[in-house]
């Protein structure tokens, strides 16, 4: 059992590339595919939020505990 | 420009440089001085800066052989401490200062000096029972003193390990 960040999907959902995500939360395109790819071993609430608010989607929609 | 850590970092380096390299010579002329003793006993009674053992190279050349592979271990092993401090100036990336090839160098030289007090340990009760068959060896084995680095420099390796746990989390917190 683990978190499994599902960011692939909701910006498949909002037909949003990985340049435009990371222009719009201003995070490096290294470290959103960290995101991306599972990686990451903690995100900040401010980085959770700004892709939230980009993406229109709640925390759930890309952390799933599976 | 260089902060004031940096300076300090390269002046410790050229300082640790300076101390490998009198350790070195040092060990490498109390081997050479001990190779011409057998030729020559007179060298035994300034094996390096005074180093007097001619009385118990008189007594016995094997009990002078166990005492000089002794004092050339411990020279040997403050050598390679140095070393391994050198490495770590190598190593080090100030921007990063928390890998893991610095945290088992850390190690290394704990383990490099609790060694070294062990030498000088065992080599402390040599002497002692040297002493009791009525001979004057004169010669400062510094068994605590490294036995109490080891302990010290071994804390900070713990310490430094999860530095870089703490720094590899800090990394991959997006």
């Amino acid at each position: 059992m683990q978190i499994v960040v599902n960011l692939d999907v909701m910006m498949a959902k909002r037909k949003m590339s990985l340049n435009e995500l990371s222009e719009k939360v201003d995070l490096t395109l290294a470290n959103l595919s960290i995101l991306k790819t599972g990686k990451a071993k903690a995100i900040r609430f401010s980085t959770l939020e700004a892709i939230c608010k980009a993406l229109d989607c709640q925390p759930g929609d890309i952390l799933e505990y599976k | 420009m260089k902060t004031k850590t940096e300076r300090i970092l390269s002046a410790t380096q050229v300082v640790m440089w300076i101390i490998f390299i009198g350790l070195c010579i040092q060990t490498g002329a109390t081997v050479i001085s001990y190779c011409v003793s057998f030729y020559n006993p007179e060298a035994a009674k300034n094996l390096y800066m005074g180093l007097n053992f001619s009385e118990l190279r008189q007594y016995d050349i094997g009990q002078y052989q166990a005492l000089v592979f002794f004092v050339v271990a411990l020279g040997t092993m403050k050598a390679y401490i140095a070393y391994l401090t050198i490495k770590i100036f190598k190593e080090i990336n100030l921007s990063q200062p928390f890998s893991m090839e610095v945290a088992k160098l850390i190690q290394k030289i704990s383990q490099a000096a609790f060694i070294a007090g062990l030498v000088a340990l065992i080599a402390y009760g040599y002497i002692e029972s040297l002493h009791n068959d009525g001979l004057k060896v004169n010669y400062n084995w510094p068994a605590g003193e490294f036995l109490l680095l080891a302990g010290v420099v071994f804390t900070i390796a713990r310490v430094f390990k999860k530095g870089v746990e703490l720094q590899s989390e800090h990394e991959l917190t997006i």
